[in-house]
């Protein structure tokens, strides 16, 4: 029963929970949202290492401060915004180690194993297809247009785009507008490259 | 553009996602249990803020408030030296008039002896009915028998009344001037608080007919003091109480002391919250010293 209410909850109710030191409040929230933030950072940057590395940083900068947490904003973005920093400043610390890599030319896109639960191996071939197709036309574009397409996908507003990537409204809308005539001209391509 | 959108929002969805491995959950929850902040209370901030101000606001209303009502009531019926004679009547009439109320102020005898001196100076002058009533005692007495016993008594008691009666008559012929002052203080108290001074009443009166039957009875009857209830206070019991004293004085000019010792005796156990001296010369020394300052 005590689990049921809990679930019913609201994120940000969990987490202020959570700063009354009730850690199973927090064990809820994390299972909402692990693998959607697990799955953006991904899809912005496929090594596995990187976006687990970045998952646990994010998520760890968050327990940390977890004093100064106010419910003012959804967590699911204000989750996603601590993230999206994280991703930016590891970045940056690659350019300033390596000083001649950008972050365009990262090899984030290095085609990684995706694990599948169908059974069926010509469907399993398909989804497969689909997906080196998406990463490649997601590699295509910038990063900032990838940021703000795959955030559009997990659900985010304009708004709680600019907050979260801290650009204005009308910049998020730009990028996005950028991004979908790009995802449209290299999906074009591959199906009529496809025989 | 929309169908690009719409394109890619399709394989994004059909597309498998990736998952967070679970090494990383252990690690990341492993970590939010090591920093779990320490409880804490539930209730907010506001709540212990407003328990605050609630109870400064009770200590400040506890030291603004004022004494308590007995005290106002007290402060208000009892007349001050600084009082003209004829404020002291129109108290002293309308303390006759309303019911008087119960305080826990002690009674000290100072103040009685004061204040009633003051009112025997200024009664003679501002209210003729109180002479009358001393010129004639037996309409008082009078009044008394037909109120307290008349009312009640069966036709063979009505007999024994009217005998009372001249022998009172004798009596107050004998002494006048002490039994007006104590039929005079009667008639007060029954005024206001009749049912409680009956007996009061019942008693004086037998006291006063006894005292013409022979002296031995006589003494014996001026021992019998009325009680003083303690539902009376403040002016009439102040009167009361110098009526009782001045007859005990009375009976010390006379050269009885040891009727006066006795009645004496009987007054303090009438009158516990009186707080009377314990012994009668301890009162007596009190008296003349208020009544006679020293310069």
């Amino acid at each position: 029963m005590l689990r049921l209410l809990t679930a019913l909850r609201s994120d940000e109710s969990l987490m202020l929970a959570y700063q009354r030191g009730d850690y199973h409040a927090f064990e809820v929230v994390y299972m909402r949202h692990k693998d959607k933030l697990f799955a953006f950072l991904s899809r912005s940057c496929q090594q596995p290492a990187i976006v687990e590395e970045l998952a646990q940083e994010a998520w760890t900068a968050i327990i940390n401060t977890i004093d100064s947490y106010q419910s003012n904003a959804r967590f699911k973005t204000y989750l996603f915004k601590v993230a999206y920093r994280k991703q930016v400043d590891y970045w940056r610390r690659q350019q300033q180690q390596q000083n001649t890599v950008s972050y365009d030319e990262q090899d984030c896109y290095q085609q990684s194993a995706i694990g599948s639960t169908d059974s069926n191996p010509e469907h399993q071939l398909q989804q497969m297809q689909q997906q080196q197709q998406l990463n490649r036309a997601l590699q295509q574009l910038t990063p900032e247009q990838r940021d703000v397409l795959l955030l559009r996908e997990e659900g985010f507003s304009q708004q709680e785009m600019a907050a979260i990537t801290g650009v204005g409204r009308e910049t998020v809308k730009s990028r996005l507008r950028y991004a979908g005539q790009q995802m449209q001209q290299q999906l074009l391509s591959t199906v009529e490259v496809r025989p | 553009m929309k169908d690009s959108a719409k394109e890619f929002s399709k394989q994004f969805k059909e597309s498998d996602a990736p998952r967070s491995p679970e090494a990383l959950d252990q690690r990341i929850l492993e970590h939010a249990r090591r920093h779990q902040p320490a409880p804490r209370s539930y209730l907010p901030r506001w709540v212990n803020i407003a328990a605050a101000v609630s109870v400064a606001g009770l200590a400040s209303l506890l030291v603004i408030q004022p004494q308590s009502p007995s005290d106002f009531f007290d402060n208000a019926t009892r007349p001050s030296l600084e009082q003209s004679p004829a404020e002291l009547h129109t108290e002293s009439a309308s303390a006759n008039e309303v019911p008087t109320k119960v305080t826990n102020r002690p009674i000290v005898l100072e103040e009685v002896v004061v204040t009633a001196r003051k009112k025997q100076a200024a009664e003679p002058l501002s209210d003729p009915s109180l002479e009358m009533k001393i010129e004639k005692p037996l309409i008082v007495e009078e009044a008394i028998v037909s109120s307290s016993q008349v009312a009640e008594a069966k036709p063979e008691q009505l007999n024994e009344v009217t005998v009372t009666k001249q022998k009172h008559n004798e009596a107050l012929q004998d002494s006048p001037a002490s039994v007006a002052v104590f039929s005079d203080s009667d008639a007060i108290i029954a005024r206001t608080q009749p049912s409680a001074l009956t007996p009061a009443l019942s008693l004086s009166a037998a006291s006063t007919n006894e005292e013409a039957d022979s002296n031995n009875d006589r003494s014996l009857d001026e021992l019998a003091v009325p009680p003083f209830p303690a539902t009376l206070q403040g002016v009439l019991l102040e009167e009361a109480l110098l009526k009782q004293l001045k007859i005990i004085d009375d009976l010390l000019s006379d050269g009885r002391t040891q009727v006066a010792q006795q009645r004496y005796q009987k007054l303090l156990e009438a009158c516990p919250h009186c707080q009377l001296p314990d012994s009668m010369d301890k009162a007596l020394l009190q008296i003349k010293s208020v009544s006679n300052p020293p310069p």
